[in-house]
Parts: C-alpha cells; structure tokens; sequence
C-alpha cells in the first residue's frame, strides 16, 4: 500500500505545469488520476483486513467444528463430478471421487461469507471520503477539489486548487485507512488459531463423544481410533538388559507315553480327528452350537465333524482304540 | 502550482489585499472583523449595511478602505428632506456657446464607493431610488440611461438608537444588503489606542493605495471561481431554508440569502489565500448575511433573542 496517494499523478506539479497551454487539463487529469489512487488505496485496505479477518473466521470456525464435532456434519463431502471433471481434464488425469472435510468446507463458507460482507460494510461508504476521514488536514480541499473534478472546473482557482491537494497528498498517507492495532490482534488471533488447529488436528481434542453406532460386538469390528497412547505408559519404565551368566539346562518329560518323541509316531489325518482315537475312555458326543446369524456356513460342517465323530464311537474307536492318538490328560 | 502564470497573479493579488488590510489597520483601531467583512462585501461584489452607534468611525474606516484601493469616495448625508435626484443625479440647463441644453449632472452615487449615513433617515422614496440604483447598478433620467462605475459598493448607516423622525428600510430593500455589519464599541486598550492616535498627532495617519481598480475587479472574478464542495453549499444552502421553517423564526430568508453566503464565502476563502471554501468561511458569515433577512418570532423577541441568537441556534 502506497504511503502517498499524490504520488498517483503522472508527474510532479512543478515540471507538469511549466508547460503552458496544456497545464489546465493536466492539472486535472492529475487530479482524477490522485482520486483514482486514492480509491485504488482504500480499496487495498479493505480487502487487506477483510481477508485477515475472514481468514481469523475461517480458522475459528474450523477449530470449534472440528471440537464440536456435530453429528449433523458428515466427516467428508462429496465433491460433485460436475465440479472435479474439468479440474481433472486440465490437469490431465481422472481425480476419481473427491472428498472434503465437512468441518473444512463449512468454515470455508463462512470465511467466504465474512469476506464478502467485510468488504462490503469497508467499500459501502465512498473511499474517497474514508481518505479523508484519516487525513483531516487536507480532507476540506480534498473534498472540494472532488467535486470540482466531478463538475470539471478548470478555473484558475480550480487549477490553483488541484495543485495545492497534489500537493498535499504527498504528505499524507493512506495507512490511516487500515486499523492496524485491529489488524494487528486479527493477525495474532489468526496465529494462535492456527496453532489450535494443528493441535486439534493431531490430538483431536473432541470436547464431547460422538454417539457411537450399536455393535454386536463382533471380533471382525475394527477398534475405534482413540489417539496415540503413551509409549511409555504402554511399555513401562526402561531398564537395562543385562546378559545372563547361569547356564541352565532345561528338561522336558513327557507322561503317557513309551516312546521317544524322536519315534515315527502316526497322525491321523485331518479328516479323522476326533475324539475317537483319544482315550479308551467313551466319548459322548455333544452337539457343538454356533451363532446362526453370524456363521451359518459353517453349519454343515459342525454337521459333518457330529457325524464323523458317531461313526468313529459307533466302530470301536478306531485302528487303537486305548488312545495312541493322545493321552488322556492331554500330554504329548 | 504556485508556479503557473496564471495562479502566480492570484498569489500577487491575495498579497496586496493583505497588505490592504494592513494598512486599514493603520488608521482604524480595532474592529478587525468588520474591516474583513467590508473587505469580504467588496470582493464580493455586494453592500453593506452598517449598524453602529454615532462615533465608531465608520466613516473613517470607508474612506480609508477607498483611499487604499483607489476607489472613487462619495458621501451621502441622509435627511426627510433629501431628494433622489440628489443621490442620483439631475438634469440641468447649461449656457452654451450654441444655446442652452439638458446636461445630466451625475449624483453622488456615481462613486465607487458610496456611504450613505444613516439611510433610515431619508424618505422611502429617496431611500427606493438609492437601493434601485444599487441593485441595477444604473441611473436612469430624462430618458437616458448611466451606467454606475465598476466596483460599486454602498456602505449604508444607520442607528439603532434614536428613532424618531425616521423611515426603517423594508424587508425588501434591507434584502438586497449582502451583510449587515454590527459595530460594537471597541475594548478598553483599543479606546486607549485610537485616543493616543488621533489626540497625537495633526494630521490623519497616512496610508498607502495598495489596490487598482482592475485588481479590485479581478479579484472579483477570481473570487466567483472559488470552489466550493458540493456539501458545503448545500449547508449553506439548507441555513437559509431552515430559518423559514424555525419556530422563532416568522419570515426568513430568501434565495437571494443563499447566493450572498456561497459567495460571500468564497471571497473570505479568497481573502484569506485559500483557493476552497471552507466550513469556517459559512459559519463566520452566516450572521452578518442572514441578521437582517429573518423577522422574528414575537415570542422569540419576548424572550429577548436576537437574530443573532436564533442564527446561532441555527448553525448547531
């Protein structure tokens, strides 16, 4: 933002009105050229602390969302195929399905909407009178000199006075326009919730649960996120680990049987386990249940293992019948 | 800008009307503000009317203000028995060598300055022709018609003490006034100083001619090519309707109210080297300009305001 809106005109007054003849019209083209500056000037203004400002509502907006996390906000949206096509052909590559964040998106429309309306409510009053307001030492001329161009005078007086604001302007400023300790506590308020937001967006600090769907509880269910933990909490405190000096030796006794394990030793197959070839112990069969709904396939098969398992009780137990496929208190 | 030909005569000429003013200043004691606004009616090309007790050197201060301007002096002495031709001019029979003709004598009003003390003691007639001529800035008689030097300016008196045997100016000729000038007794040390002035010395403290009568008329153009924001006339503007519509207010003033304030303010803006009217120009002059154009309220005078008071009320 330029500090003098005189500096506007073409050239300075001294060198421009040495030229006689053309001086009348220059002195005021240079006049309207200084007003257009000057509009051009509260016009960067106003966007400057709309946009700050608009981006401190964006943020908060975000921020408290995200916090909140109201259960009418769906997490993403669906960006329409309409908007991302075109996107995608200039960039030369199928975007596919694009999502936004819901929390995102909303506060991006209010920041849009704060935006629009900061702009308005800073443009609505003419900017050329908001010039003046901060600049009274040159505001009555100024404004004079405005209407004179409007009315485009080009009297001696009206040049004397064209000349004179030019003149003036130099030596005034459009900082004014900009409220810069407001800006200033925009810009710091816009830092701190950035900050909010990164944190939020790492730890998540959700402020109230989301009503959680009911589950049957169903091992197949993923476990809900809940944050990174503490790994120290989870592994406890560190120690040293130490090479041990004691060599011991370490036996293992089987029961029940009189062989080696080294031994060739015969399974039965998968298709014959059971309890048939346990002990000589009878073996009554149970009828093995299962959650109908959830695994209706594998009736058949507790079917068929209940069948099997008749037949081998029905036949005497088996090739050996005194348990070689496993002792009865289930050594090995 | 300063350096363009053309501003650089209007500098010239806003320095010699300062140095005019000074040199006023050197005869008359005082009543700065008065001395402004005489300067103020004549670059606006007006008249005053002056309201002052007898003493106040009214007459000296006119006279002064001519003899520093190069302007042509006249001084009417209002009686009941004054007639117009005696301000105006009268034809008369002169022997000439090839008989005797009708020579139009001009009157006192073909000055360029014109005091008419105590206005309100001449008859409305006499009083009619004096105003008539001021407004057309013409005489006419026995069918021929004399135009009135260029400046031209009426500095009438009156006395606001003293009123038996006269004629107050209807509202329609004090209208055609553009100010209407107060002169109060002046402060103490001020009395002091034109007592040790005039009581000094035997003869009347000199002053130089600063001001042509091509200047005077210049600055006249130039004066009416002041700019003026479009709000600050509208001010002006709304001033003069406002006191038609104020309760204390019974006939206010007219249109012709509102043009003598724009330019009346634009010539103080000019007067005091600016090149734009400002605020300050209408306030300070909306008193003397609308004083004499409001008739107030009896209730308004049965509480004792003034114009002045109403006009303040006015401007808040």
């Amino acid at each position: 933002m330029s500090d003098e809106p005189g500096d506007a005109a073409p050239s300075g007054g001294t060198e421009s009105t040495e030229s006689a003849g053309s001086g009348s019209d220059d002195a005021r083209d240079r006049m309207a050229t200084a007003l257009a500056e000057i509009r051009r000037e509260a016009w960067k203004a106003a966007v400057t602390a709309a946009v700050v400002e608009a981006a401190a509502l964006f943020l908060a907006s975000n921020l408290v969302l995200a916090a909140l996390d109201p259960s009418w906000l769906p997490d993403r949206l669906l960006v329409p195929a309409s908007a991302t096509e075109p996107v995608g052909s200039a960039l030369g590559r199928d975007l596919g399905t694009v999502a936004v964040p819901g929390s995102a998106t909303v506060a991006a429309g209010v920041g849009a909407l704060a935006l629009a309306v900061g702009i308005w409510l800073r443009v609505r009053k003419p900017l050329v009178e908001q010039f003046e307001a901060v600049n009274p030492g040159v505001a009555e001329k100024l404004r004079t000199a405005r209407d004179a161009v409007d009315a485009d005078a080009d009297s001696r007086m009206a040049r004397r006075l064209y000349g004179e604001v030019l003149a003036d302007l130099r030596e005034s400023s459009s900082v004014g326009l900009l409220n810069v300790a407001r800006l200033g506590a925009v810009a710091v308020a816009v830092a701190a919730l950035s900050l909010a937001t990164v944190q939020v967006a790492v730890v998540d600090l959700a402020l109230f649960d989301r009503p959680q769907p009911a589950t049957d509880g169903a091992a197949d269910e993923p476990e809900n996120y809940t944050g990174l933990l503490d790994g120290d909490r989870i592994l406890g405190d560190r120690e040293e680990v130490s090479t041990g000096d004691e060599n011991q030796t370490a036996e293992i006794e089987s029961s029940g049987g009189g062989r080696d394990v080294a031994e060739n030793r015969t399974f039965p197959d998968r298709g014959s386990s059971g309890a048939g070839g346990g002990s000589s112990g009878a073996v009554d069969s149970q009828q093995a249940g299962f959650a109908a709904p959830e695994q209706v396939e594998d009736a058949d098969l507790v079917r068929e293992y209940n069948r099997r398992i008749r037949d081998d009780t029905g036949d005497g137990g088996g090739e050996d019948g005194d348990g070689d496929r496993g002792s009865d208190d289930g050594s090995t | 800008m300063q350096d363009d030909p053309d501003t650089d005569d209007v500098d010239a000429l806003q320095r010699k009307l300062a140095t005019a003013r000074e040199e006023v200043g050197e005869r008359i004691v005082g009543q700065r503000e008065v001395l402004e606004r005489l300067f103020v009616c004549i670059l606006a090309d007006g008249n005053a009317l002056l309201e002052s007790n007898p003493g106040l050197g009214k007459t000296t201060m006119v006279r002064t203000v001519a003899e520093v301007t190069d302007l042509a002096f006249s001084r009417v002495q209002n009686t009941p028995d004054l007639m117009p031709s005696d301000i105006t001019g009268t034809e008369i029979i002169r022997e000439r060598d090839d008989g005797r003709e009708f020579v139009f004598e001009k009157g006192p009003i073909f000055a360029n300055v014109v005091l008419a003390d105590e206005i309100n003691r001449a008859t409305p007639k006499t009083q009619a022709a004096l105003l008539e001529a001021m407004q057309e800035r013409q005489v006419t008689a026995g069918g021929e018609t004399y135009e009135l030097p260029d400046p031209f300016f009426v500095l009438a008196t009156q006395n606001p003490i003293d009123q038996g045997g006269t004629y107050a100016l209807p509202e329609a000729q004090t209208d055609r006034f553009m100010f209407k000038l107060l002169v109060e007794y002046p402060e103490a040390d001020e009395e002091r100083d034109i007592v040790d002035l005039y009581t000094s010395r035997s003869r009347q403290v000199p002053v130089e001619q600063v001001l042509t009568h091509e200047e005077i008329r210049e600055a006249q153009e130039l004066v009416r090519e002041v700019p003026i924001a479009e709000d600050l006339r509208d001010r002006a503007i709304d001033l003069v309707r406002r006191t038609r519509e104020a309760e204390a207010v019974e006939f206010g003033a007219s249109p012709r109210a509102s043009m003598a304030l724009v330019v009346a303010s634009k010539a103080r803006a000019f007067l005091h080297g600016r090149n734009h009217v400002s605020e300050a120009d209408i306030e300070a002059l909306a008193a003397p300009v609308l004083r004499h154009r409001i008739i107030l309220d009896f209730r308004a005078e049965r509480d004792g305001q003034t114009p002045d008071d109403v006009i303040a009320d006015l401007l808040e």
